[in-house]
């Protein structure tokens, strides 16, 4: 099926797909994964339990709108990631850059895992996803 | 023979007959020799009457003194017509009800108003009432009809479709002729031919919501009284509030709209509550029944005033959001009322 | 008496004008967190709120009202929840070329129930110059069917003049519901 200029096609959501899975099963300590549109719909999820990848997509749409609000406010340039150190668990979102539409990674996983070492995972996620789609 | 404009009333007819009659008039008017109307004045050609009706006595002591009108008895089988009277069978068929109006046509004389001439004898007539203007086109568009209506207070001229609520204009109302419209004396209601309508149109006539002229006719009409509709003592509410959106307002008018949708208030009452003169009450009543917003209630002497809990003399200290608002106000720019 | 801050909450349908509305009484440009809408096929607007609008109003003796834009569509209800605790006030707008008008109404005057039911909430229905149904009394029923009375007026909130009408409104709607003012009423923080 051929994607649509506007809307994301099959094609790419089952790429994303792929990629998230590939992201879990090579990091465990990664217990969840997200991509979702900028205005909050999501398009490929890996999620645990009774996490709702509609809800999700709609919540970290709006967390990244909120922090480009406040990076454009500080004057410190457009917002990349966002990191929520929680009681139990860790969430990251993060853009992922595109040339035609901006998508969202979102990352949850353990506390006990480090930070930097989750930051990595996703950024090569994300890295991996810029790549495929924009050559699609 | 010239077609000639004839006017058509009731007297003592129960609500279901006389609202039978007005959309039959509009039926048949094709139909018949000559253009019939339906009139609220005693001063028609011709008048429906039930016999047993102690109204019809009055129409027949006026046809006595001026002519007019031309009483017809309206009967049940079995039920004595007045002497003297074309009978009109009821239940009413249309067709008795056309070969009626063309007997009429042929024996009224005198009293004939050409069709082709450019007239402005009024259709409906008011003698002591103020409110002609407001209260004219708040029943005009009551009815309904279909058919465009020409209207002329005052030399002031413009045409109204009741069924749609519109008002036709070639250009907009002059301001200034306003209340010179609402003080009219007389009010000339005409419906157009169809040849008229489309000229009307033709000449590039817009149609827009009659709803903000009604209000203006109360807004702006007499405030020294209420419309003849509204009991004097009685308490008054609204249903909803008024359309302030579109319609000309003050900042109390939302004053009095926040209260009458809680509560009713009689004029006094409004007045003390909203600190304004009780001129300024009535005429916002006026304007809100003229829209079909007032809701009557019986006078209760003994119910306090609903709005005990916001006179203007309640210290600012206790109530705080008068402060907040008014600096909001003042910040914002709003104007003052 | 210390600052105190109140909040103001504009709400309803997505291209009814809440950015707008707030941009028109705002002294500072509005923060918006607009972004690129796409789901065209939904709604044919270029970009959608995703968080929240903001503007603000410095008021004397240094208070602030402080302006919230609520994202339009129901997916992004849980900010209309965070944004709708302690408003003093919140206006629903209403965008009357939608499919279905009263829906959409529907759908805000449960979202802010507990505000609308204070007396605290005015409807502004725009677009009715060239979409009149529903009609005022079509959405006056539809308030009244939920035992609810709020002030509605036709509006074009383009017009400075009308989101001042449509404040005035609902302050006077306040005032005349809630006479005495108390500390632990919604509305002001200190």
């Amino acid at each position: 099926m051929n994607a649509s200029v506007d809307t994301l096609g099959r094609t790419e959501s089952a790429i994303c797909q792929k990629q998230i899975d590939v992201l879990m099963l090579v990091h465990p300590e990664i217990n969840g994964a997200l991509v979702s549109t900028i205005d909050g719909f999501d398009v490929a999820a890996a999620l645990r339990g009774n996490l709702s990848a509609a809800k999700l997509s709609a919540m970290t749409s709006a967390l990244l709108a909120l922090g480009g609000a406040v990076t454009s406010e500080s004057g410190v340039g457009e917002c990349r990631d966002i990191v929520i150190e929680a009681s139990t668990g860790r969430v990251l979102l993060m853009d992922i850059p595109h040339t035609t539409r901006k998508l969202l990674l979102t990352v949850l996983c353990e506390s006990a895992v480090t930070l930097g070492q989750v930051l990595w995972a996703a950024r090569r996620c994300r890295q991996e996803l810029s790549r495929r789609l924009d050559t699609k | 023979m010239r077609q000639c404009r004839r006017t058509l009333t009731v007297v003592g007819l129960p609500v279901q007959k006389e609202l039978l009659v007005r959309s039959l008039l509009t039926v048949v008017n094709t139909r018949t020799r000559d253009l019939w109307y339906f009139s609220d004045s005693i001063d028609s050609d011709v008048a429906l009457c039930d016999p047993c009706s102690a109204l019809t006595l009055v129409a027949q002591k006026h046809a006595q003194r001026t002519g007019f009108p031309q009483c017809v008895s309206v009967v049940r089988e079995g039920v004595m017509a007045l002497p003297e009277t074309p009978v009109l069978s009821a239940p009413i068929y249309a067709s008795n009800f056309i070969a009626l109006l063309d007997a009429l046509s042929s024996t009224l004389s005198a009293r004939t108003t050409s069709v082709d001439a450019a007239t402005s004898a009024p259709l409906i007539t008011f003698s002591e009432d103020k409110f002609r203007v407001g209260v004219a086109l708040h029943d005009l568009v009551g009815r309904a009809s279909r058919d465009v209506q020409r209207i002329d207070a005052n030399g002031v001229i413009f045409h109204v479709i009741p069924a749609a609520r519109a008002l036709l204009l070639r250009q907009p109302l002059d301001e200034d002729a306003l209340p010179h419209l609402f003080r009219a004396r007389d009010v000339s209601i005409t419906p157009l031919t169809e040849g008229q309508t489309q000229d009307l149109f033709g000449d590039g006539a817009k149609p827009q919501s009659i709803d903000w002229l009604l209000w203006r006719a109360g807004l702006d009409g007499p405030h020294d009284r209420l419309l003849p509709t509204l009991p004097a003592g009685a308490t008054f509410a609204l249903r909803r509030w008024p359309d302030f959106g579109r319609l000309k307002h003050q900042t109390f008018h939302l004053r009095m709209a926040a209260l009458l949708t809680r509560a009713a208030h009689s004029i006094d009452q409004l007045s003390a509550a909203v600190a304004q003169p009780v001129d300024e009450c009535r005429a916002f009543v006026n304007a809100c029944a003229l829209s079909d917003l007032v809701e009557v209630h019986q006078k209760d002497s003994a119910q306090e005033p609903s709005s005990k809990y916001f006179h203007q003399t309640v210290a600012p200290s206790t109530n705080r959001y008068a402060g907040i608002f008014r600096s909001i106000r003042h910040v914002l720019g709003f104007t003052q009322s | 008496m210390s600052p105190r801050e109140y909040k103001l909450i504009f709400t309803g349908s997505m291209g009814a004008g809440k950015t707008t509305a707030i941009a028109a009484i705002s002294e500072i440009p509005p923060i918006s967190t607009d972004v690129e809408n796409t789901d065209k096929l939904s709604h044919a607007k270029a970009t959608t709120t995703t968080a929240m609008d903001y503007g603000e109003v410095t008021l004397p003796e240094g208070h602030k009202l402080r302006l919230y834009g609520t994202p339009g569509q129901v997916r992004f209800d849980f900010m209309w929840k965070i944004l709708g605790k302690n408003a003093l006030g919140v206006v629903i707008l209403i965008d009357n070329s939608r499919p279905d008008p009263l829906a959409d109404l529907r759908e805000y005057l449960a979202a802010f129930r507990s505000t609308v039911a204070a007396s605290r909430a005015v409807i502004g229905i725009g677009r009715m110059d060239t979409h009149n149904l529903p009609s005022i009394d079509a959405f006056w029923s539809a308030t009244t069917e939920l035992g609810l009375t709020v002030p509605i007026i036709s509006i074009d909130v383009r017009r400075r003049d009308h989101v001042l009408l449509l404040l005035d409104v609902l302050f006077h709607q306040i005032e005349t519901a809630n006479p005495i003012f108390e500390d632990s009423e919604s509305g002001a923080t200190t």
